[in-house]
């Protein structure tokens, strides 16, 4: 086993730890963070609920080694609600409003996609909404309402 | 005091956002696997490698050994007979000595640990010798003469078998001017609900075993714990967490025995997660079935005669597959009218994984050859295939196969009429195919029935209590909302009787301290049952607060309203001839129109557009139905065309998302649901299920898409790119 | 997943020395790989070294007539790069292709090349547009065309203290190339069958084609028999034949696909030829427009 410092940013807060070399980033926010909003629904990149945004782009949590996140800026879904006491973010009001959630256990996966989608694309057609969480697996919804969620939240936060 | 009818307006059939979706959001919802309690030991269970074998000798000094390994134990520990199962108390959590396994995946032994490494090492170290038995790979190899008995007491491998005789068959053949007959088959599928299976238990200071779990019905895993452990069940207290998904996947025990016994035996209060991997090996799927069926029409497309045989692939142990096999012959012949009907159907061991309750419980299958057949009847007689379905669709006042007469409520022909009518807005056409390059493009339409609760026979029923003050109320009530949004539904209904704004109402943790029995989140039931129970609750809360006065004093409050309903009773088959007055209390309906384009050349299919109209009786909240018609439309479309949990030699093949197709985002097509309302009988303002009929028709509507696109027939699921070509003789 | 001593390499010659020290190193980059293969006990790696840190490996450099990629390239970026999506279309095609898109963004190209299976989505790509690869250790660098690279379903020629560190794409003129590829469904798919063709055209005539395939084989594979009857003859040849499939036929005996839990190798066997015809006119196509 090998230990490795890191340094990293999660939700805008410095974090400073160590990590044994085989940790995944999921594990690390998960077991040692306590940020258990990432999902963990398969642990090998298959299913997108553990989904993070790592250095500006969404990225499967449980594909990254912690180590390999040394200098890094995380956002998790704790991070995502802000402002005002907490307020929410438009894409988890436009999930709430268009019935976008189910089971919720892909939901903070494909809050953070459709967040770091929307920084980069603000203004998708709806094919590419639906490109963007083709690797966030949901068995509940059908994708439908939450496609509509995400254009919804676009005309919301360039109105 | 608000508005009554302004809050009805609002609050009944409108977009009430969920209950649960803040949480849900922010992710602050908390699934099992995201608990954790100080002095925490980590579980994991050992699973068989073999899908049939005998256990000789188990080996735990190695794994003791590991440091930080707590306990290593084996089914020998348990109190015996130790066994539990939903019907028959017929599996084992953990392989005894001399004890059997049977499907690869089957519980072996546990380990706890002091942390999450210890416990994967020592698992790697458990040594256990096993004789291999011969594996009863299919149905067939189960039934032939001499084969292995999977369980003692059953006969021929045969869990069950049930008959059915309605009408006069051979009038109804001579009657038909075309028959047609096929064999249908269906595949092993997996529920890949998002969580995987995972709780907490540990011991309380009263000496009770607490159980934090996800799960469709916590009095029945108390139950079953209870006998498994031979402890009293009132020892069991069981806290329903979030739920990850269940679709019928959570209805049987998982994690649950084997986390009480560890947190009893230890001590200390025991986690356990299941891998995706172990999360598919062991746990339950639904039943293949080979169903043979020939079936006749008259020259007008009157259907005059259904022979119909089932097989049904019941896995290694008993589980629900009696019951299953039941509502597979109660609805044998799908949405339609057919005066003379014979079923033969059993349900048989194998060494495949349990096979079990999945949305549909047994419905999805007949129906899907049902719907074949019809769309093969319609071109024997050169008849639309939408007309053939008007001409037989069950309506108020039909005979059933079983001899039922369908009292009202019967939304099937309004379902398909509105099926047919927004397939034409759209310009869909099932009698044309068209091309684009290599393309085909073709439309198909299906419907489906589905029984609305427990049936024949079981007493179905429900309690809640709502407490309730001027401006407030709480609802407690034993519903597992899995995410379908019951919650929201109790709120809805609460909030509407007493006059409250939905805010006001909250819905109490389901913690068997709490809250009354109410039954399992299955069978498409709780709006129905549970419903009934709110609205009754409700109103005797808010006439017990009327009672109190304008200004009732604090003492006196909460008003507490509490009902249990009791669904209309239902009566079993006879076991001669299939027969039964009322062998359900309510059914929903749907109807499908499927456009699909087929590649000529590789046999690539993509669902293109899907109309979806369904039956609810009353749309209590908009937005979930059309959640439930959406989410289950294309959990029906990856059983439709890519969804398969293969077995090789009873060895899995596919035990991993990579592996096991699931429609992305991509493969969703556009789906227009349609919502209609034909009021129930007896359900609560008139609604009724919808959680499982959604599934119905996409098979058959899919079916018949390809042959309109290609001109060949699938008689199996998956309908694959392989098998589309082979069907067109270019394999 | 099963514990291993993990080296953090920060430049090329820290690189090399780790190689050097821990030849029998696992390297890992994007991840993408690495952690579900180790995870499922398939790698069992005691040290890993990871160079997602060597930013000598990273880059898309078009000098001289030859694309040099450095082997940390994303799938993202290929697929996004002018360059790559000009005059490499076959890659970025597959590049956009592979699993979706946040995968895209962490799994490199040379993870592609090196985890070598024979399902990866470029390697029939970088195989069609002609890559040589670069390989370094501490006594020096080897090139390798990429036709002689794969041994076998994750075997490869990577030898003990060797990295990939450069893939060169000869950049000719009045070329074009395609990639198709056939999964089970539109995204996070491991492709039943992948292709890419590239063709160098001359005047009226097809001077050059390159077709490879993937899960037909232990490897991706060269079409050699069908590239064979290609060459040489017309365009407009090429087009009338791909219309009776006749050329075709050569393909059937290029590769030899098994059965597994995607498809049969019967099917395998029957779509290659197909879709190997979209791809191979679609290069042609390209090749048309540039000339």
């Amino acid at each position: 086993m090998s230990l490795h410092r890191i340094k990293l940013t999660v939700n805008g807060r410095p974090i400073d730890a160590t990590v044994p070399g085989s940790m995944t980033l999921l594990q690390f926010l998960r077991d040692e963070l306590r940020l258990t909003g990432v999902k963990d629904g398969c642990a090998e990149g298959d299913c997108g609920a553990c989904t993070v945004i790592f250095n500006a782009r969404a990225a499967k949590s449980c594909l990254i080694l912690a180590a390999q996140a040394d200098g890094s800026e995380v956002m998790t879904i704790e991070g995502l609600a802000g402002g005002a006491e907490g307020a929410l973010h438009p894409i988890q009001e436009a999930f709430l409003e268009m019935g976008a959630v189910q089971c919720g256990y892909c939901t903070p996966g494909m809050l953070l996609t459709a967040k770091a989608f929307l920084d980069a694309n603000p203004h998708p057609t709806r094919d590419e909404a639906r490109l963007a969480i083709s690797g966030n697996l949901c068995r509940c919804t059908g994708y439908a309402k939450i496609v509509e969620a995400i254009l919804l939240a676009s005309e919301r936060m360039h109105e | 005091m608000n508005n009554p009818s302004e809050a009805r307006a609002r609050l009944i059939g409108g977009r009430a956002i969920r209950v649960d979706g803040v949480d849900k959001v922010t992710g602050r919802a908390q699934y099992p696997a995201d608990l954790y309690r100080a002095g925490m030991l980590f579980a994991r269970v050992l699973r068989s490698p073999h899908p049939h074998a005998r256990v000789k000798a188990f080996d735990f000094s190695a794994a003791k050994a590991v440091p930080g390994v707590v306990g290593v134990f084996c089914g020998d520990d348990l109190p015996s007979p130790g066994l539990y199962g939903l019907n028959f108390a017929d599996q084992s959590p953990l392989a005894r000595t001399g004890g059997k396994v049977r499907y690869v995946g089957d519980g072996v032994a546990a380990v706890a640990a002091e942390n999450p490494q210890a416990a994967e090492e020592a698992l790697g170290l458990i040594s256990v010798e096993y004789e291999l038995l011969p594996v009863l790979r299919d149905m067939h190899s189960a039934l032939a003469p001499g084969a292995p008995l999977m369980h003692e007491n059953r006969p021929g491998n045969i869990l069950h078998s049930a008959r059915l005789r309605h009408g006069d068959i051979d009038a109804g053949f001579s009657a038909a001017k075309v028959i047609v007959e096929g064999t249908y088959r269906t595949p092993l599928v997996d529920h890949a609900v998002l969580q995987p299976e995972s709780g907490l238990a540990y011991m309380g200071e009263d000496g009770r075993v607490n159980l934090w779990v996800a799960t469709q019905w916590a009095e029945e895993d108390r139950r079953q714990i209870a006998e498994a452990l031979a402890i009293p069940k009132e020892m069991i207290h069981e806290v329903v967490t979030t739920i990850g998904g269940a679709f019928g996947r959570r209805e049987d025990i998982s994690v649950q025995i084997v986390l009480c016994f560890l947190a009893i035996k230890t001590g200390r209060p025991v986690k356990l997660v299941f891998s995706r991997t172990e999360s598919m090996l062991a746990c339950t799927k639904r039943h293949p079935f080979e169903m043979h069926y020939r079936a006749g029409a008259d020259e007008d497309g009157k259907l005059t005669a259904m022979k119909i045989e089932l097989l049904a692939d019941a896995g290694a142990y008993a589980s629900t597959s009696l019951v299953v096999l039941n509502t597979a012959v109660t609805l044998a012949t799908g949405a339609y009218e057919v005066p003379n009907v014979t079923v033969e159907a059993k349900a048989v061991h194998t060494n495949a994984p349990v096979t079990a309750a999945f949305r549909g419980f047994g419905s999805n299958q007949p129906n899907y050859a049902v719907e074949m057949i019809l769309s093969r009847l319609a071109e024997a007689l050169g008849m639309d295939s939408a007309e053939i379905r008007l001409r037989n669709i069950l309506k108020t006042g039909s005979i059933m196969l079983t001899g039922q007469k369908l009292e009202g409520g019967v939304g099937a022909l309004q379902s398909l009429e509105a099926g047919i009518a927004a397939a034409k807005e759209l310009g869909l056409d099932w009698n044309r195919p068209r091309a684009e390059g290599r393309k085909r493009i073709g439309v198909g339409i299906a419907c489906g029935c589905k029984n609305i609760g427990y049936s024949l026979g079981w007493d179905d029923h429900s309690g809640a209590v709502i407490e309730a003050w001027p401006d407030r109320a709480v609802v407690k009530i034993g519903v597992c909302d899995v995410g379908q949004g019951s919650n929201t539904i109790w709120a809805q209904i609460t909030a509407n009787e007493l006059g409250l704004p939905l805010e006001s109402v909250t819905v109490a943790r389901n913690d068997s301290d709490v809250v009354p029995d109410s039954g399992s989140s299955s069978a498409s039931r709780q709006t129905f049952v549970s419903g009934n129970a709110v609205l009754a609750a409700a109103r005797d809360a808010a006439e017990k607060l009327r009672a109190l006065g304008p200004e009732p004093a604090p003492g006196l409050l909460p008003a507490i309203g509490s009902y249990t309903y009791h669904a209309p009773t239902t009566y079993p088959l006879d076991p001669e001839t299939g027969q039964s007055a009322k062998p359900n209390y309510g059914y929903g309906f749907g109807c499908q129109v499927a456009e699909v384009e087929v590649d000529i050349d590789t046999g690539e299919t993509r669902v293109l557009r899907i109309i979806a109209a369904h039956d609810v009786g009353r749309a209590i909240n908009m937005t979930n139905v059309e959640g439930q018609i959406e989410g289950g439309y294309l959990m029906s479309q990856g059983y439709s065309i890519s969804e398969e949990y293969p077995l090789v030699d009873g060895k899995p093949r596919a035990a991993s998302l990579a592996a096991y197709v699931l429609p992305t985002s991509l493969d969703a097509p556009e789906i227009v649901p349609v919502v209609v309302e034909e009021p129930d009988l007896y359900g609560p303002l008139g609604a009724k299920g919808i959680g499982e009929m959604t599934m119905l028709p996409t098979p058959g509507a899919i079916g018949a898409a390809i042959h309109t696109a290609v001109g060949v027939w699938l008689d199996e699921l998956p309908m694959t790119p392989e098998r589309i070509l082979r069907a067109m003789g270019k394999l | 997943m099963r514990d291993f001593e993990l080296l953090v390499a920060h430049n090329r010659s820290q690189l090399l020395d780790y190689l050097a020290g821990q030849p029998e190193g696992r390297i890992v980059a994007g991840a993408t790989d690495f952690i579900p293969l180790v995870g499922a006990g398939k790698w069992r790696p005691k040290i890993a070294i990871d160079i997602s840190r060597v930013r000598e490996l990273d880059g898309i450099d078009e000098s001289d007539g030859t694309l040099r990629i450095g082997p940390l390239t994303t799938h993202a970026i290929a697929a996004a790069s002018s360059v790559i999506r000009e005059r490499a279309t076959a890659l970025a095609e597959a590049s956009a292709l592979v699993a979706d898109p946040s995968i895209r963004g962490r799994a490199t190209l040379g993870g592609n090349i090196c985890t070598s299976s024979p399902a990866g989505d470029s390697l029939p790509a970088f195989l069609a547009i002609g890559a040589d690869l670069t390989l370094a250790s501490k006594d020096g660098a080897r090139r390798l065309p990429l036709t002689e690279f794969f041994l076998g379903p994750g075997k490869n020629d990577l030898r003990r203290g060797e990295v990939l560190e450069r893939i060169d794409v000869p950049l000719l003129d009045s070329t074009g190339s395609a990639f198709y590829k056939l999964g089970r469904r539109l995204a996070m798919a491991i492709a039943v069958v992948n292709v890419a063709a590239w063709v160098r055209i001359e005047g009226e005539l097809i001077a050059d084609i390159r077709i490879a395939m993937g899960s037909v084989a232990a490897t991706p594979v060269r079409c050699l028999g069908a590239e064979a009857s290609i060459r040489g003859s017309t365009i407009a040849a090429l087009k009338r034949r791909a219309a009776d499939h006749e050329w075709l036929a050569e393909l059937r005996d290029d590769i030899s696909p098994i059965d597994d839990v995607r498809a049969s190798g019967a099917y395998r066997r029957q779509v290659a030829v197909p879709i190997a015809e979209r791809a191979v006119l679609r290069a042609l196509e390209r090749a048309e427009a540039v000339s």
